[in-house]
């Protein structure tokens, strides 16, 4: 088994790039280049998977109103998304007067930058003997977290800096929202946390995937707290309250135009499949060999788009629930169940059965 | 906490207002402390230029105002005209336009319910919905040759008699409506967040629906049995057998469960006024043959009809020449409309759309 960053390193010295024979200092610059290399592979394993994710999300969608979907640009409509893009991308980039135009630039790099970053963390498992963990701290759930929290603020700074009184009650929608789902996300997870302490450091997100079974079956509570709190969290339909179209017009993006809108529009889908691979790593094994030896990224592939296609089943079917109904939700419900989990892990560890 | 009361303009362009609404809301937070409905953004003078017009060339505005039930339109003015001009009709057209008219009621129906779906964030029964309509639309377009402005109901009659395919394709529609019905109705009542978002949201009293003079499917939703159809019929709706339902609940729910019974009524409407369509002339003889334009009228007339969105009504005044003195519309919507405030007040945003939709204006009709 070996790493990728080391693979990169390997094959950086194969091809004869090497730095540090000019002593520490090139050392430094051999490792900022391993990682720079590491990061533009997930950037752009992130964008394609985003690609994936709206051209599934349009065929599926289209699938299920019974309508034909993207067909004309490309064989299947698959350069239809190249194609919006490059219409999205030729608009002019509109900065409104009463916007405050640095965070009003700023706002959407904000929410793709931590994107990208969840993304990086998350440990894919192996892939064919190379070892798919691109960051290995001991703490990456924390991390993950950590990152994934930041997202909702981008939005907020979108939506108040942008000056607009939609876009501002879309801002105070996504951060109440915000409050009232990472707190039982959290308090939830740290169930698998306690379950899984006798076997290592049980806050490493690929010590957690190592466990091959999955931990819904043993905290099916949890399990639930998660999964509502990750479809809130990508605030798509049911719960798309920042944005919701039919009230707020677009919500906190509504005066974005071109690459700007965009980027918010590719976050939307990133997040989806963030979402399916976080709940598919930390509830139900992730990455482990357990059918692919040595291949756990398929498992976990398989994994992720079994959730994605329930996310997006979600968003295609239901309403959109009301902003102090979903408050109520959070604080009233989601909470003491986090709660009753955590205590229940503990019971778990503490009498010994797990 | 000092609270702070913004004012935020709804529309006129807003994803979710039917059209042009513009509302001036008063928000303290979420809540909704004043909504005040703003009209006029689609407002085109048809009365006005009625007067300027042939009797039988104002049809096309009549067309215009609700344009989601055009024929429930052409009917209000037609039977006006009729009565002003001492117009008789043969029983073919008759019953013709009993059933154009009832499945125009569903279409329209069809419309609102989609467009509902899509208020509340559900964006795939729209396209269940609009699948069913395209169907009664296509049967339209049989009969009239049009999608949308179909002008078919003419003083005198209905301009084309039934083709032959429509038979088959009107009895394939009643065949299948029932069972698509069910299948959407199912996707909204059997979904937790969906009741929860209408039941007991955008409470209207009776006596508040009588001192507003609301009518149609939002007034019988507030337990008031008013059917234009039953009290003062036209056409032969006292030849056929339909009930009128009605609720007392009096919210959102409500008026979404009137109107799919609605629908289900309508429908039976329709097939017993197909299965009755005598033999015959379908435009009076004497008007195919000197022409619709010499028609002269004196006196006043009032006719009202029911719409899918109430009480339909067109006042002609005529002076003896071939135009009216004047023309004046009561449009159901721009009536139902003037309860926006007193239901919404106090609710959410959301709510307020859900409330808003569960009236289904339509702009054309309101601003005329």
């Amino acid at each position: 088994m070996i790493n990728v960053l080391l693979f990169i390193e390997y094959i950086l010295k194969y091809l004869g790039i090497d730095f540090s024979v000019y002593g520490i200092y090139g050392q430094y610059v051999q490792e900022i280049l391993v990682y720079l290399i590491a990061s533009l592979l997930i950037l752009l394993a992130a964008s394609l998977t985003i690609i994936i994710v709206i051209y599934i999300f349009r065929k599926y969608m289209a699938d299920l109103q019974q309508r034909i979907g993207p067909n004309r640009v490309g064989p299947y409509g698959l350069l239809q998304l190249i194609a919006d893009a490059l219409k999205i991308f030729g608009k002019e980039d509109i900065i409104p007067d009463r916007a405050d135009p640095l965070l009003f630039r700023f706002a959407p790099y904000i929410v793709f930058t931590f994107l990208v970053l969840s993304y990086l963390v998350i440990p894919y498992g192996n892939l064919f003997g190379l070892d798919l963990t691109f960051v290995n701290v001991k703490y990456t759930l924390l991390l993950l977290i950590a990152f994934s929290a930041i997202a909702p603020i981008g939005e907020v700074i979108a939506g108040l800096s942008s000056g607009n009184k939609f876009s501002m009650l879309g801002a105070l929608r996504a951060a109440a929202q915000d409050l009232s789902y990472e707190i039982p996300m959290v308090i939830s997870a740290l169930g698998v946390v306690v379950l899984l302490s006798g076997y290592g450091d049980s806050l490493n997100l690929a010590n957690i995937a190592k466990y091959p079974w999955p931990l819904a079956i043993l905290e099916p509570i949890g399990f639930f707290v998660f999964f509502i709190a990750m479809v809130a969290k990508m605030a798509v339909v049911p719960f798309d309250l920042p944005e919701s179209e039919s009230e707020l017009v677009s919500g906190f993006n509504v005066e974005y135009s071109g690459l700007r809108f965009g980027i918010f529009y590719l976050g939307v889908f990133g997040s989806v499949f963030l979402a399916s691979l976080f709940i598919s790593v930390v509830y139900l094994g992730g990455g482990s060999d357990f059918i692919f030896y040595g291949s756990g990224y398929i498992w976990l592939l398989i994994k992720a788009f079994i959730f994605m296609f329930i996310f997006l089943t979600l968003w295609i079917a239901l309403p959109r629930i009301r902003v102090d109904k979903f408050m109520n939700f959070g604080w009233k419900i989601l909470l003491p169940l986090s709660l009753i989990n955590l205590v229940w892990s503990v019971m778990l560890v503490g009498l010994g059965v797990f | 906490m000092e609270e702070r009361i913004i004012d935020v303009n709804f529309g006129p362009q807003h994803p979710s207002t039917h059209g042009v609404l513009r509302l001036r809301v008063k928000l303290n937070g979420e809540t909704i402390v004043e909504a005040h409905p703003i009209i006029g953004y689609l407002h085109r003078n048809a009365e006005k230029l009625s007067e300027n017009k042939f009797y039988p060339s104002v049809l096309i505005f009549m067309d215009r105002l609700d344009y989601v039930s055009n024929h429930n339109m052409e009917l209000g003015y037609v039977l006006a005209v009729e009565k002003l001009a001492d117009i008789e009709v043969p029983e073919r057209a008759q019953w013709i336009r009993m059933m154009v008219v009832e499945l125009n009621r569903i279409a329209s129906h069809l419309v609102w319910l989609g467009t509902m779906g899509l208020d509340l964030g559900m964006i795939t029964p729209f396209f269940y919905t609009f699948r069913e309509r395209e169907k009664i639309v296509q049967m339209f377009e049989m009969l009239s040759g049009a999608r949308l402005t179909y002008n078919y109901i003419s003083i005198g009659g209905v301009y084309k008699d039934i083709p032959n395919e429509f038979k088959d394709k009107f009895l394939e529609f009643y065949n299948e409506f029932p069972k698509r019905l069910e299948e959407i109705q199912k996707i909204f009542d059997e979904n937790e967040i969906f009741i929860q978002r209408m039941k007991g949201i955008g409470y209207l009293s009776p006596e508040d629906a009588m001192s507003y003079s609301i009518t149609g499917p939002v007034l019988r939703a507030s337990g008031i049995k008013y059917d234009i159809r039953k009290k003062f019929p036209y056409l032969h709706y006292d030849k056929v057998e339909f009930e009128v339902p009605t609720s007392n609940e009096c919210d959102n729910y409500a008026r979404y469960k009137v109107r799919i019974e609605e629908m289900k009524q309508s429908l039976r409407i329709a097939k017993q006024a197909f299965d009755r369509i005598p033999e015959g002339e379908y435009f009076n003889p004497v008007y195919r043959k000197q022409g619709l334009l010499k028609i002269k009228g004196k006196g006043e007339v009032y006719s009202r009809t029911e719409s899918p969105r109430g009480e339909f009504g067109v006042y002609i005044v005529g002076d003896g020449t071939y135009r009216p003195y004047r023309v004046r519309i009561r449009s159901p919507a721009f009536h139902n409309l003037s309860a926006t405030n007193i239901m919404v007040k106090g609710l959410k945003i959301a709510d307020m759309i859900a409330t808003i939709s569960t009236l289904d204006p339509v702009f054309g009709e309101v601003d005329r």
